[in-house]
């Protein structure tokens, strides 16, 4: 995904380290989404 | 050991064969099993080997890797996919494309996940992730094996005469076949290996922490936007996103990508 920002012009692209996993395992704030859609198993 | 002999080892030991390939990609090797089983489906045609046993040795060698993976995937979560990420060649677009066939067809995605390289050792884990039952993961998976190598043997089987006569060119061939084959295979690993070593490190410079991301979003910094790319199954199964950020899934973001400042650092994160 960053590299295709970055080929369409935007070059300011940071990734996060560690991901949406790190940012929740150290407590940080987050919001809660709806979920989208279930696979019943 | 002449044609014929080779022949022979590979009538003898073409389950054997079958079976070592089909585990190794279903391990998530990247090692195709398909010119093993089109050269078994033509040895069928043959009435060199049986149909009915070679099925046997494909589920015995993808049933208990799928199990394992599938297991693996329901007691670890996503730290699985990020083992398979390490083998794989191409794990980014290939975990992606598997969790969209997951979230377009749901458990059938199972029955053609193995058509799809580099897919199918990526859908047991998924499947014991977003909570496929053992059962119905067992009988579908099972169902997906046998369409998968019934497609490829039977295609062999069809034009067994016309894979006999490239056997027997390749035969001629000799050692500079095998050699080739080798050659490109190893070319092939070396250049996706080198490819994504190049990108890593393009983006491990630019990467933002944890610490100074919170950091600035606590002191109300306007020139960042966060954007969460996950697929729509990853938001299914873990339903949070770092505050203040936007959802773009990564299949949208060509289309989206007017939505984001382009005078400002755009931080972007999956799960």
């Amino acid at each position: 995904v960053a590299l295709r920002l970055q080929r369409n012009g935007l070059t300011r692209i940071r990734p996060l380290e560690g991901g949406l996993h790190l940012w929740r395992s150290r407590n940080f704030p987050v919001d809660e989404l709806k979920p989208l859609r279930v696979i019943t198993p | 050991v002449t044609d014929l002999d080779a022949l022979d080892v590979l009538v003898r030991y073409g389950y054997v064969i079958l079976f070592v390939f089909v585990l190794a990609e279903q391990v998530g090797l990247p090692i195709p099993a398909v010119p093993a089983l089109l050269g078994v489906g033509a040895l069928a045609g043959a009435g060199r080997m049986s149909l009915l046993l070679a099925f046997a040795a494909v589920l015995a060698a993808s049933l208990p890797a799928d199990l394992g993976w599938y297991e693996l995937g329901r007691r670890r979560g996503r730290a699985v996919l990020g083992l398979l990420c390490r083998i794989s060649l191409e794990p980014d677009s290939c975990v992606r494309r598997t969790e969209n066939l997951f979230t377009r067809a749901g458990r059938k995605a199972l029955l053609v996940a193995k058509f799809f390289p580099g897919l199918s050792a990526i859908a047991s884990p998924l499947a014991g992730m977003v909570g496929v039952g053992r059962v119905s993961f067992v009988v579908l998976d099972s169902l997906g094996a046998v369409l998968w190598s019934g497609t490829w043997m039977g295609l062999g089987y069809l034009f067994s005469d016309a894979l006999e006569l490239i056997a027997a060119h390749v035969t001629r061939l000799g050692h500079y076949a095998l050699v080739a084959a080798a050659c490109a295979l190893v070319a092939y690993v070396v250049l996706k290996f080198t490819q994504r070593q190049r990108i890593f490190r393009s983006l491990r410079t630019a990467r933002i922490t944890a610490d100074e991301l919170k950091r600035r979003l606590e002191a109300g910094d306007a020139g960042l936007v966060v954007v969460d790319t996950r697929s729509a199954l990853d938001v299914s199964t873990e339903p949070y996103a770092v505050h203040g950020a936007i959802w773009i899934a990564a299949e949208e973001i060509d289309a989206r990508q007017h939505e984001l400042p382009r005078d400002r650092e755009i931080v972007l994160y999956c799960t």
